[in-house]
């Protein structure tokens, strides 16, 4: 298997304040990992890492590259549509990613928008949260590329549609790209999980394989994480 | 990699949008304030030329500034900043696409001051008299105050551009004592440079027409270079502290 993302030593303060250090992730390709977490622990800094959106020290690889510029055209990140006014029609959205992402498939949207029930002829300041969502779901993964980060897509939105989301994760992942889910809900996308990354004390504290987690531990990956916490399961 | 006309595309777009609606404004409020004094003192020749124009200087303060805001939007939304392509190319795009969209503005402003002046019956020709200049230095008159104009929006935007990324890279590490600080002096620092540069501005403007009438061209295309290579220096400044330390706005 090729590793899709390497990090080596990744460190990142914000004003004075570490927020992540000493970070060592190796990710293969053809996985959907688990990024998980408590509220603030790091989870969407290390994303935003990832994409260059954030600059922190050590090196990071997607692909084999190191340059952030270059990362960015293989890796998909759920953003939250800040460069749009509130009356951006969701349609003219997708005009926007069509034009300026060579790798967006235009027919493949089309396919989660029927899919996730998305009316593209309203306007962003019209949406629900959950609806919000399924859009940014929906943008990030018609693009075709290798590595695809999905920051907490089900927070704040009803449990149908995060069954919806996580129908479409299932559907439309390309077989040999990865997919990293990040979240501190983990009961709903833990059967869909190949490995976990927990990040706890300012760094990548437990990166397993779900399936060596039930073997190794006797437990499910929502007990695992929990016991990590409670202190009650020691990670190597 | 996102390629440079499909960036300027979706960067244009809405700045176009934008300037659409500040035409229409202005030309409603010419309007406006014709029918106004229609109704009251009557209109006087040369009313309708100099509504047009005093419409316009606020016309082109507010394009400047919006337009200011829509090139500043850029650095900190991950919606540009994501984009597979180099900080290099994102700037000067997002620059590039300003300067069209100002340019725009500008000619339409041009063609309502010749709108203005025919239904004025010629007025402007009137006031001013016989020209003491020729046609030839008339139109390098008016070419060099042009591109003396544009070089300043420039290097307005660069400036503009440069406090910001400043801000913006200093408070993402400095703690807020320091933020607070830094903000202070660059803050003073800017109003010094405004006042500056406004004082220079006028200055270069009063000096256009003898600067040509004088045979001066020289002068003035080093004055234009002059600022061109300040605004330049700055891009390249804001290219750098882009890629090194800007982050955008946390999900």
């Amino acid at each position: 298997m090729t590793n899709v993302l390497a990090i080596d030593q990744l460190g990142y303060k914000h004003n004075f304040k570490t927020i992540l250090h000493d970070v060592d992730l190796t990710l293969e390709a053809g996985k959907i990992v688990g990024l998980l977490g408590e509220n603030g622990a790091g989870k969407t800094t290390l994303m935003r890492l990832i994409t260059g959106s954030a600059k922190g020290t050590g090196t990071i690889a997607v692909c084999g590259d190191t340059q952030a510029a270059h990362h960015r055209s293989h890796v998909s990140f759920t953003e939250q549509l800040r460069g749009f006014t509130a009356n951006t029609r969701v349609d003219r959205v997708a005009d926007f990613y069509r034009t300026v992402y060579p790798d967006f498939d235009g027919a493949r949207f089309e396919e989660l928008v029927t899919f996730l029930q998305i009316d593209t002829s309203l306007k962003l300041a019209a949406l629900s949260k959950g609806m919000k969502e399924k859009v940014i779901i929906a943008l990030t993964l018609a693009r075709q590329v290798n590595l695809y980060l999905l920051d907490e897509p089900f927070s704040g939105i009803d449990s149908m549609s995060r069954k919806r989301i996580i129908s479409s994760i299932i559907k439309w992942k390309p077989d040999d790209a990865t997919m990293v889910i990040s979240d501190h809900y983990v009961s709903e996308i833990a059967p869909i999980l190949d490995e976990i990354v927990v990040v706890k004390d300012q760094t990548v504290y437990a990166h397993k394989e779900s399936d060596a987690v039930r073997e190794e531990f006797g437990m499910g990956i929502e007990a695992y994480y929990e016991s990590l916490y409670e202190g009650s399961v020691q990670h190597d | 990699m996102t390629s440079f006309g499909a960036l300027f595309k979706v960067m244009s777009r809405g700045r176009f949008r934008i300037m659409n609606w500040l035409i229409v404004g202005d030309f409603a409020l010419v309007i406006a304030t014709m029918m106004w004094a229609f109704a009251t003192d009557g209109i006087q020749a040369g009313d309708i030329f100099w509504t047009t124009v005093a419409w316009s200087i606020l016309a082109f303060i507010l394009a400047f500034i919006l337009l200011a805001i829509q090139t500043e939007r850029v650095y900190t939304r991950d919606t540009y900043r994501l984009l597979p392509l180099g900080e290099t190319k994102l700037y000067l795009t997002d620059l590039a696409a300003s300067l069209i969209m100002f340019i725009y503005f500008g000619v339409i402003q041009l063609v309502m001051y010749a709108v203005a002046e025919a239904i004025d019956n010629r007025y402007l020709m009137k006031f001013f008299g016989e020209p003491s200049i020729t046609t030839g230095q008339a139109i390098k008159g008016v070419v060099g105050f042009v591109i003396l104009g544009l070089a300043f929006v420039i290097l307005c935007w660069t400036t503009v551009s440069l406090v910001h990324l400043v801000i913006s890279a200093t408070n993402n590490f400095l703690p807020n004592t320091s933020r607070r600080l830094i903000n202070f002096i660059l803050y003073v620092v800017v109003i010094f440079l405004v006042v500056r540069i406004t004082a220079f501005l006028f200055h270069e403007f009063n000096n256009v027409g003898q600067l040509i009438a004088g045979g001066g061209t020289t002068q003035l295309l080093i004055n234009i270079v002059g600022v061109l290579v300040v605004a330049a220096v700055e891009a390249i400044l804001n290219i750098l502290i882009l890629k090194k330390w800007v982050e955008t706005i946390p999900n």
